[in-house]
């Protein structure tokens, strides 16, 4: 009975350590618990941002702005369904390019948010903080742009998520575009306040210029144009950036820190970081890649947009090809060849930068900020700087609207690849006018109708959070 | 175990004898008058017991009171008595002239000890619903590893392979699925000691004793949190005192491909690909000669290639003895299972020993170790890796897609791209890429086990255990620039990896168990202890990428052009309280009540702690004096159970919100090697506790004719609450797990009944000298259904990664009112004709009040899929999405048969599974090319596609599908009856073994998967590709389950 007794203590001594016991720990992961603490852990998490940011433009952005407009078709016969609803302009909410992009813009969003929180409750050295908040803010602010160009409203989180029960008491509803533009420009004007003038010598990271440039943009797109006018003016007067000499350079592998550049996302291979800008624009026939390598016929340029050029433009041929050379045969195949590095010795992982915002884009913009605000003339001269580049003579144009056309004809073939043409189209009304009449001539029974201005929200996120639908 | 009970028996009717052991003179046959009486083992008189002289006519019965007398002739009489459901017991007279016996009653199943939870009974005691497995059923099936031969052998067990992969899972369900999203594996538990992996490849079928399955809450609440999926019980061979008894069993045979699918020939697949491609296929096919000439095209097919015929075999040594309070068991085993495909397979070399010693009269010590070393290898057929998501990567695609007919100049078998393939069809010549992968999983377990019981008195008796099991898994990867993995269009290159992943669990027990008979008849045994257990894991390992000399195969890893190591681990721990009580009153009445309060580190504190209790009742009927006179009825008792059990299986922290800097992360600044950067990796959710079950149970064991015919049955239900569901965030949240590319945490929340009855049905049909017949039947219904989801969610929808691009199409659905995991999507409609449209300007053009497809209306053109338009607004899309399919079966069942003629013995097993679907994705792929790939080649049963001439109905047009919606069209009745174990066999008589100098000698032929019935089209009707509870039944690349003969000998000496 003694050892009985004994045995029965013993287990009186196991109640008392067993909440120790149980205590453990993950001890291999970073907990929420200890990290977000030191200046590096932001760092760290401000790269995160970066990262997503930048997978927002690996594919589906070219979907959503290239292939749906008069600039590219597909031009493979097994292209999947969501790409064909792209090509026709007919999609539907359980596209998965529209899903991906939905979640890829939504996911950075969030990681801004939880950055942006942790940041303000931290005790980090006042300046590291201001630059931190500041890129991030861009960053949030160019991903809600972006939602509600594509969307048309957008569902707006400012906080991070603690638990469940914090999601379920979250107002995740769509917000009316009103409201999502508000909630950029407030972003991009504490980002103006925070980030300093700086040399901006990486061109991977957000600096002033890139934050009045995007701002600008945002201006033009919601009707501003004075406002779209004064910071873009103020980013030409900062003189920190200029044309490339060379068109062609600005897509081409090297083209990093250039001075056009306001933002270059980082590709880099060898690391699982690289694009595949050489497949998606080039088409799946052998030839034209390195190592009898096919491309993958998706988004390829459209005949309409390789007879948009002028003759004599320098950027025709920097930017598509139509011939190709299987077995030494010339062979009439449209490609991209922007961003595009026809030696790579493996073409899904392209080291070739993508610029997102470069300064031929802020002069255009400033340029059509002043034919908007009546100032056809001086709009002029900036729309020849660009012509100018692409040994082009100059226009002489003084009526306001055939400017507007102007200015459109010249962003379609500057900007073509590029990720533009759906939002230029959007901001300048044109967008139905201008496919519509792309798909008659092509034979096609294709029309964008109204409602399909805006895309359809992913069906997994309604089914999931029937405020969407509301 | 009956061999153990009939020891005992022996020992108690010895006990109650006067031996003697006498010469006898010669004497003259004298009429000697003998008397004495009859008792049974309750000391109590028996009645009509009959008395007779062996070989003469004399008998007699004993009367009321047990008393007989009779005449016998002398000492050399032997007197023999018998009487209905007793042993029967010789006695020779000599020179006794009173004899006083008892009689034994017969050991029948009722007898048979039933391991349960920190306990033994016997089925006559048992009070929950506990399901023994007939072991020597089990035994004649030649399989690796038990849970290969469980399906089938016991009601309310159902297991199903993904598919026929060796070494791959089996799925093990008691009772239907308690859970959502979550694990509904049940527990083991292997001498003792609870376990989460079964870890079933370390043990040798052949080692194990007997294998119990708790059911009911009564059963499985002592294992509380763990308890709630029901637990598996299994014992291993122990020693039995005696001489040492050497043992050698082996097998050896062959496995094969019962059914290669039929595609396409060189014509027909020129054909369709005129009709896909016609500039293509002109240029390629036809430049130089006509379609026709393609008839007397010699065809490929490569599952002539892929598929082997692969030998398999088994051995197994081992010693077993006792004395002296010592018994002992050393066995070893080598198994060999080729798999079918080329390149793959099982070994496993397997060593274990068992020693117990009683030290003095109160102390027993005893140990058992177990290791094995096994290794897999060969291509995952089915379940490709999580990124591989393109259904052209997985291997059958690239060999059913495989072009029959090679082009102008083209080497198609020793190239590993098909030439006209594009960018985004990542096909490879299949042969090539199998052979030149490597990929190789070792597991080596060490199993320990030791023990230490002390009897304060033969009713006290306290029990410490410990265990340790080690799993060490090393897993190789090596894919050369001639595979589908590291071949140059990879951004990998050439790579390869190495991981070790360690797992280690150590458990400590502590059990008091009192046990005492009192008189009047009562009975008491309590049980009362606590356990502590911990487990870690760990993944350690680096990668190389780019490697630049393949040549050097894995050892070349370090010369990589990057090289990428990684590191994790986790853990977790247990402790836990726990009891049982169990009264019993004249073998009438019995009750159990038992708990288990337990403590885990996988939830935050506040919500660690949760106490599990439950309480049955049994009641013997047919010991009431009611039914004392029903001479037919052997037994009837009525069970019944009701309590909580749980399940704690989630992640090791999901209470916790977790990061990662992962080294693909990150982001470069100004193009110098990347940044890594964090992300964040699991959302964390504080207020996470167990999902708890609620079971009740009502169970009637019956037993008539002396045991001969024996039914049990049982009827349950079990409601799971606070469900452990893994829900889908909105992504607005942005919570998107880097891992899955989904947004989803983890909530208590939801609830789940499945309710069901189960029979068993045992009978011995005939029971003569040289012949027998016995059979076991047994069926089990489960119905599941979901009493509410998440907040505001009437229906849960699951995606299957099989190609991506259907991945936004998901095609289970589990409705809250309805069952888990129906299938979802259009209800088919044949095909459109062309009285569907009116002809304007030569075009056809869809009638107006006839649905679309889901395709723009001008699109559409006769010989289309036709779908149902089930909102009536004439398009089809998601909304028209509608149930078309059930994952889960009907009922479930075996059927054995049992015959032993003259030292042969023939055991027939059938097993089957009724009224669940299959959702064939085979067919969207072969049947009718969803995805319009050029150059891939389709089933031989889309040749009757429809065509102007041929108005199929069946098969639409090529290139008729345009959509990437599942139809009703590729969903078929996924039942079966398959003809599982056959096995025949002869044991030689004594004779023949002195000579051979062996004390025992069975050979035999056995198959496994002999013949299936099925009406489904694929290879193989049970199969579950990606499973989860949720996405049952889904068909696709599935790696064929193999048709093994085998020939073998069992031999004792």
């Amino acid at each position: 009975m003694k050892k009985y007794m004994l045995s029965v203590a013993l287990s009186l001594l196991f109640l008392c350590s067993c909440n120790k016991f149980l205590e453990l720990s993950p001890a291999h992961q970073i907990s929420e618990n200890n990290f977000y603490k030191t200046t590096e852990d932001f760092e760290n998490a401000l790269v995160g941002v970066y990262a997503s940011f930048r997978d927002v433009f690996t594919r589906e952005i070219f979907y959503i702005a290239e292939l749906t407009t008069d600039n590219a078709e597909v031009s493979i016969s097994s292209s999947s369904v969501a790409e064909m609803e792209f090509d026709e302009m007919n999609l539907t909410p359980s596209n998965t390019i529209v899903q991906g992009f939905w979640t890829k813009v939504l996911f950075t969003i969030a990681r801004t948010n939880i950055l942006l929180q942790r940041l303000e409750n931290s005790d980090l050295n006042t300046e590291i903080k201001a630059r931190i908040a500041g890129e991030a803010r861009f960053i949030r602010a160019y991903s809600y742009f972006l939602m509600v160009q594509v969307f048309g409203r957008s569902p707006i989180t400012r906080e991070e998520f603690r638990s469940p029960e914090d999601i379920a008491k979250a107002d995740l509803s769509l917000k009316p575009a009103e409201e999502v533009y508000e909630e950029i420009v407030n972003d991009l004007i504490e980002a103006e306040q925070l980030l300093v003038d700086n040399g901006h010598t990486d061109k991977g990271k957000v600096a002033l210029g890139t934050v009045k440039a995007l701002l600008g943009k945002v201006y033009l797109t919601h009707n501003q144009h004075a406002d779209a006018l004064k910071v873009l003016k103020e980013l030409t007067e900062m003189d920190k950036y200029g044309l490339q000499p060379e068109y062609q350079t600005l897509f081409k592998p090297g083209n990093s820190n250039l001075d056009e550049s306001l933002f270059e996302l980082q590709f880099i291979s060898g690391f699982n970081q690289g694009n595949e800008y050489s497949v998606l624009f080039t088409p799946a026939s052998t030839g034209l890649l390195a190592n009898n390598q096919q491309g993958s016929g998706r988004i390829t340029p459209s005949l309409d947009l390789m007879e948009a050029y002028e003759a004599g433009d320098k950027r025709k041929t920097a930017s598509v090809g139509d011939t190709i050379r299987p077995n030494g045969v010339k062979e009439y195949s449209r490609h991209g060849l922007k961003f595009v590095d026809l030696t790579a010795e493996n073409p899904r992982d392209g080291a070739v930068n993508f610029t997102l915002i470069r300064y031929a884009d802020v002069l255009l913009m400033y340029a059509e900020a002043l034919n908007e605000t009546d100032n056809t003339g001086e709009a002029l001269k900036y729309l020849n700087r660009i012509r100018f580049r692409a040994d082009l003579e100059d226009l002489e144009i003084t009526d306001q609207e055939l400017m507007r056309n102007a200015i459109a004809q010249e962003r379609r073939i500057e900007f073509a690849f590029e990720g533009h043409r759906w939002f230029d189209l959007r901001r300048t009304g044109k967008t139905q006018q201008v496919i519509n009449a792309f798909f008659a001539g092509k034979g096609l029974n294709f029309t964008v109708e109204d409602d399909e201005l805006v895309f359809p929200i992913p069906r997994r996120e309604i089914d999931i959070n029937p405020e969407l639908g509301r | 175990m009956k061999k153990i009970v009939f020891l005992i028996n022996c020992k108690l009717v010895l006990y109650g004898l006067f031996c003697n052991s006498l010469i006898y003179a010669q004497r003259a046959p004298v009429a000697v008058p003998i008397s004495g009486k009859v008792v049974n083992q309750q000391n109590s008189a028996l009645e009509g017991v009959s008395i007779s002289v062996k070989n003469r006519s004399v008998s007699t019965k004993t009367d009321a009171s047990g008393i007989f007398s009779l005449n016998v002739r002398g000492a050399e009489d032997v007197l023999v008595f018998t009487s209905l459901g007793y042993e029967s017991v010789e006695v020779q007279v000599g020179e006794k002239r009173a004899f006083n016996v008892m009689l034994t009653s017969k050991a029948t199943t009722l007898d048979d000890v039933v391991v349960i939870g920190y306990g033994e009974t016997t089925r006559r005691d048992v009070t929950g619903s506990v399901g023994s497995v007939n072991m020597k059923d089990l035994a004649q099936a030649p399989v690796k590893s038990f849970d290969e031969a469980l399906a089938g052998r016991i009601a309310g067990v159902t297991v199903t392979a993904n598919d026929g992969q060796p070494g791959s899972n089996t799925n093990i369900v008691i009772r239907g699925s308690g859970s959502i999203t979550q694990n509904t594996a049940p527990l083991y538990v292997v001498d003792g000691f609870p376990l989460e992996d079964a870890n079933s490849n370390s043990i040798n079928p052949g080692d194990i004793a007997s294998i119990e399955i708790l059911k009911d809450a009564s059963a499985t609440a002592i294992y509380g949190a763990r308890g709630a999926n029901g637990v598996i019980i299994i014992t291993t061979k122990k020693g039995v005192a005696g001489k040492p008894v050497v043992g050698y069993n082996a097998y050896a045979g062959f496995a094969e491909n019962p059914k290669p699918l039929e595609l396409m020939k060189a014509y027909e697949f020129v054909k369709y690909q005129y009709e896909l491609e016609p500039q293509f296929t002109t240029d390629y096919y036809l430049a130089t000669r006509t379609l026709e000439s393609y008839r007397d095209e010699p065809s490929l097919d490569l599952q002539d290639q892929i598929y082997k015929q692969a030998f398999v075999h088994n051995h197994e040594l081992s010693l077993r003895g006792g004395s002296n309070g010592t018994t002992y068991s050393l066995s070893g085993n080598l198994l060999k299972n080729n798999g079918l495909v080329t390149n793959s397979g099982f070994d496993r070399k397997q060593l274990r020993f068992q020693f117990d010693q009683q030290l003095g009269k109160k102390l027993k010590v005893g140990t058992i170790a177990n290791y094995s070393a096994n290794k897999t290898y060969g291509i995952i057929v089915g379940e490709p890796s999580m990124r591989i998501t393109y259904s052209g990567l997985s291997l059958l695609a690239s060999v059913w897609g495989f072009r029959p007919v090679k082009g102008l100049n083209e080497s198609l078998l020793e190239d590993l791209f098909d030439p006209t393939a594009p960018e985004n069809d990542f096909r490879v010549n299949p042969i090539l890429s199998t052979e030149n992968e490597l990929r190789e999983t070792f597991a080596n377990t060490l199993t320990l086990n030791g023990y230490g019981e002390y009897s304060f008195s033969p009713n006290l008796i306290f029990r410490s255990s410990a265990a340790y099991t080690n799993v060490m898994v090393r897993q190789d990867m090596f894919f050369n620039s001639l595979t589908a993995n590291g071949n140059i269009r990879r951004n990998e290159g050439v790579n390869g990896s190495i991981a070790f992943r360690p797992r280690t669990t150590w458990v400590n027990e502590n059990i008091l168990t009192y046990k005492k008979s009192f008189k009047q008849g009562h009975t008491l045994n309590a049980v009362g202890g606590y356990s502590l257990q911990q487990y870690d894991s760990g993944d350690y390992g680096f990668q190389g990428l780019n490697i630049l000399n393949e040549s050097l195969g894995i050892d070349g890893l370090d010369e990589a052009g990057t090289n990428v190591g990684f590191s994790s681990s986790s853990r977790w721990s247990l402790m836990s309280f726990l009891g049982r009580f169990n009264y019993g009153y004249k073998n009438k009445y019995r009750l159990t009540s038992s708990f288990r309060y337990d403590g885990s580190s996988k939830f935050a504190p506040g919500n660690r702690w949760a106490f599990f209790p439950s309480a049955a009742f049994a009641w013997t009927v047919s010991e009431e004096n009611f039914l004392r006179d029903v001479s037919f009825l052997h037994n009837a008792k009525i069970r019944m159970s009701y309590g909580l059990t749980g399940n704690n299986r989630v992640s090791d922290f999901p209470y916790i919100t977790q990061l990662s800097v992962p080294r693909f992360g990150g982001y470069s600044f100004n193009n110098a090697a990347p940044t890594r950067g964090a992300l964040l990796l699991q959302y964390g959710n504080p207020d996470l506790t167990w999902e708890t079950t609620e079971q009740s149970n009502i169970g009637l064991d019956l037993s008539f004719f002396e045991g001969k015919v024996e039914l049990v049955a049982d009827v349950y239900r079990r409601n799971t609450k606070d469900l452990l569901l893994d829900a889908s965030l909105p992504y607005a949240t942005g919570l998107t797990s880097s891992a899955t590319n989904l947004a989803t945490a983890y909530k208590n929340i939801g609830e789940l009944r499945n309710q069901g009855l189960e029979l068993t049905l045992n009978t011995i049909n005939v029971e003569r000298d040289r012949f027998k017949w016995s059979t076991n039947f047994n069926i089990s219904f489960n119905q599941n259904k979901i009493i509410a989801l998440n907040e505001n969610q009437n229906a849960l929808l699951s995606p299957v990664a099989f190609d991506t691009d259907f991945r936004n199409v998901f095609p289970y659905i589990s409705v809250v009112g309805g069952p888990l995991a129906q299938m979802y999507g259009l209800a088919w409609d044949g095909v459109y004709q062309y009285d569907d449209f009116d002809q304007v300007l030569g075009n056809y053009v869809l009638k107006d009040h006839i649905t679309t497809n889901g395709q723009p209306r001008a699109n559409i053109q006769p010989g289309d899929i036709k779908y149902k338009d089930i909102n009536g607004d004439l398009e089809v899309n998601e909304m028209d999405f509608t149930i078309i399919g059930r994952g889960l079966p009907i009922h479930t069942g075996g059927f054995t048969n049992r015959f032993d003629y003259n030292g042969f013995d023939l055991n027939i097993f059938f097993q089957w599974s009724y009224g669940n679907d299959i959702l064939n994705a085979n067919r969207l792929i072969f049947e009718g090319n969803a995805k319009r790939q050029r150059s891939l080649n389709q089933y031989a049963s889309y040749v009757d596609r429809w065509t102007p001439e041929n108005p199929s109905n069946e098969m639409f047009r090529t290139g008729g599908q345009r959509d990437t919606y599942y139809s009703s069209r590729i969903v078929e009745d996924g039942s079966f009856l398959r003809l599982k174990t056959v096995s025949l066999g002869y044991t030689f008589q004594d004779q023949v073994l002195s000579r051979l100098k062996v004390s025992s000698l069975r050979v035999y032929a056995a198959a496994q998967n002999l013949h299936t019935w099925t009406s489904y089209s694929g290879s193989n009707p049970e199969v579950s590709v990606r499973h989860s509870a949720l996405t049952p039944g889904f068909d696709f690349s599935a790696y064929p389950l193999a048709r093994t003969i085998t020939f073998g000998l069992t031999t004792t000496f």
